[in-house]
């Protein structure tokens, strides 16, 4: 596993232990791995994917893997917040430990791979860039001069691309606190493969009770995360398996047409016709109070 | 540029049981020098990708799999394989006769994962509801599964 090196390649494993110092070691703009849980990092050097040798871990920065409720509506988890401290924590929002506790690879991978990590290598196949849209979280993007908050929207560019800087670090997810109902389902063909599609339905709720706006987020269906509105009485009736209403819910989410996803698990037209059957799984549980 | 932090290139460890400083690249995975320097092979070198748990260790009581992890992050932290389960007069662990007994040992190449995480849920609840959400990050290519649930499934009275 030799690395090509040049001279102005640098090489190590570094576990800085403030932020100040993650970032000194970014702001040189050279070639770097950050390292998050390393559940993604150590399989593409393993393969010698090109993959920059500076290792910057940020395992060691204070309250990186903390989830803190601030009392004003936002929770906020550092970027190293593993999916085992998200299916523990009685502070995570329902749809992030209901993910978590979904995530394939056994307490293992659950005990390592981070949400910060994930939400950084933007797999358009993961659970976490479609169910960051969901909640309308921000990330919290610091550099050695600044700290910037972006909407996931914003955040996920493309396959693997977000709008990380060079130089700057994701430190956290804000995740704010909304009220409704949420629904997530998960469409994958292998019990250890990856998504096929995910979609998470939110439900918000008018004072009486009636549902005033219904949104789905489907993940893992095209190159970027994708909200499609629905109108209340169609969601009602499409988790009802009401055929016209399954067709129509289906129709508004092709009508959606983003850039398809296609990778070894699925092309771009299944995607397409079973991100409408997934919508409505997760509709369906949003509206049965049984969320998982 | 000057940075405050160095590479990491000596790590002071417990693994089962002995205090070691290892000078090594911090970014190597836990388990090539567990198999290369320390030649410790009760833990399994398989897929490299995270997928199979061959490679499973405990670090402070928790399983990873040490494919995927830089050995600079166990520095200060107690890791053990299954070779650290054996007791002091050579006997197995409590779950290892329990694995003898049921047969679920076969190729033995999955033995590492399925005993650790078996050992390690065990430790956090000694009567747990169910062991197999445990163990779904184990692949078994003999397909032994039977026998490894039977012995799992055996395990938290044989542990107690």
């Amino acid at each position: 596993m030799t690395a090509p090196t040049t001279t102005t390649e640098r090489t190590g494993y570094f576990a800085p232990t403030t932020r100040r110092a993650a970032l000194d070691l970014l702001a040189d703009g050279g070639p770097t791995t950050v390292i998050g849980g390393g559940t993604l990092v150590y399989p593409r050097l393993a393969r010698d994917v090109p993959t920059p040798r500076r290792l910057v871990d940020l395992a060691r920065l204070p309250g990186i893997d903390r989830i803190t409720t601030e009392g004003h509506g936002v929770t906020t988890l550092g970027a190293a917040v593993t999916y085992g401290a998200l299916a523990r924590s009685p502070q995570t929002p329902m749809l992030l430990r209901i993910l978590a506790a979904g995530i394939t690879g056994g307490p293992q991978i659950r005990n390592q791979g981070t949400v910060g990590g994930s939400a950084c290598y933007a797999n358009p196949s993961s659970d976490v860039p479609g169910a960051l849209v969901a909640l309308d979280a921000d990330l919290v993007l610091a550099d050695a001069s600044r700290e910037r908050r972006l909407a996931a929207r914003e955040f996920f560019r493309g396959p693997f691309a977000t709008a990380l800087k060079k130089g700057e670090l994701l430190v956290a997810v804000e995740v704010p606190d909304i009220s409704g109902s949420w629904g997530y389902a998960k469409l994958k063909h292998g019990g250890s493969g990856w998504p096929v599609a995910t979609a998470s339905a939110f439900l918000a709720h008018t004072g009486n009770g009636s549902i005033s706006a219904v949104s789905v987020s489907l993940g893992a269906v095209a190159a970027v995360p994708v909200t499609v509105d629905v109108p209340p009485d169609l969601a009602v009736r499409a988790a009802d398996a009401d055929p016209s209403a399954r067709t129509g819910l289906r129709d508004l989410v092709e009508a959606a047409d983003p850039d398809w996803w296609t990778d070894e698990q699925a092309d771009a037209t299944y995607r397409r016709r079973v991100a409408g059957a997934v919508a409505a799984r997760a509709l369906s549980r949003a509206l049965n109070g049984d969320p998982a | 540029m000057s940075t405050t932090t160095d590479a990491i290139t000596s790590v002071t460890t417990t693994v089962d049981g002995v205090q070691l400083t290892l000078a090594v690249d911090g970014g190597r995975a836990l388990v090539d020098v567990l198999r290369q320097d320390l030649s410790l092979y009760s833990t399994h070198l398989g897929c490299r990708n995270g997928d199979c748990g061959a490679c499973t260790v405990l670090v402070d009581g928790t399983p990873l799999k040490s494919c995927l992890v830089p050995v600079g992050r166990i520095g200060g932290r107690v890791v053990e394989t299954l070779e650290g389960l054996e007791g002091d007069d050579g006997a197995l662990h409590p779950v290892q006769e329990e694995f003898l007994d049921a047969g679920a040992f076969q190729c033995g190449f999955c033995l590492a994962g399925h005993v650790l995480c078996t050992v390690a849920a065990l430790r956090r609840d000694p009567v747990p509801a169910d062991l197999s959400a445990e163990l779904d990050g184990n692949l078994c290519r003999c397909t032994g599964y039977q026998q490894i649930a039977t012995a799992v499934h055996a395990a938290p009275s044989a542990h107690r």
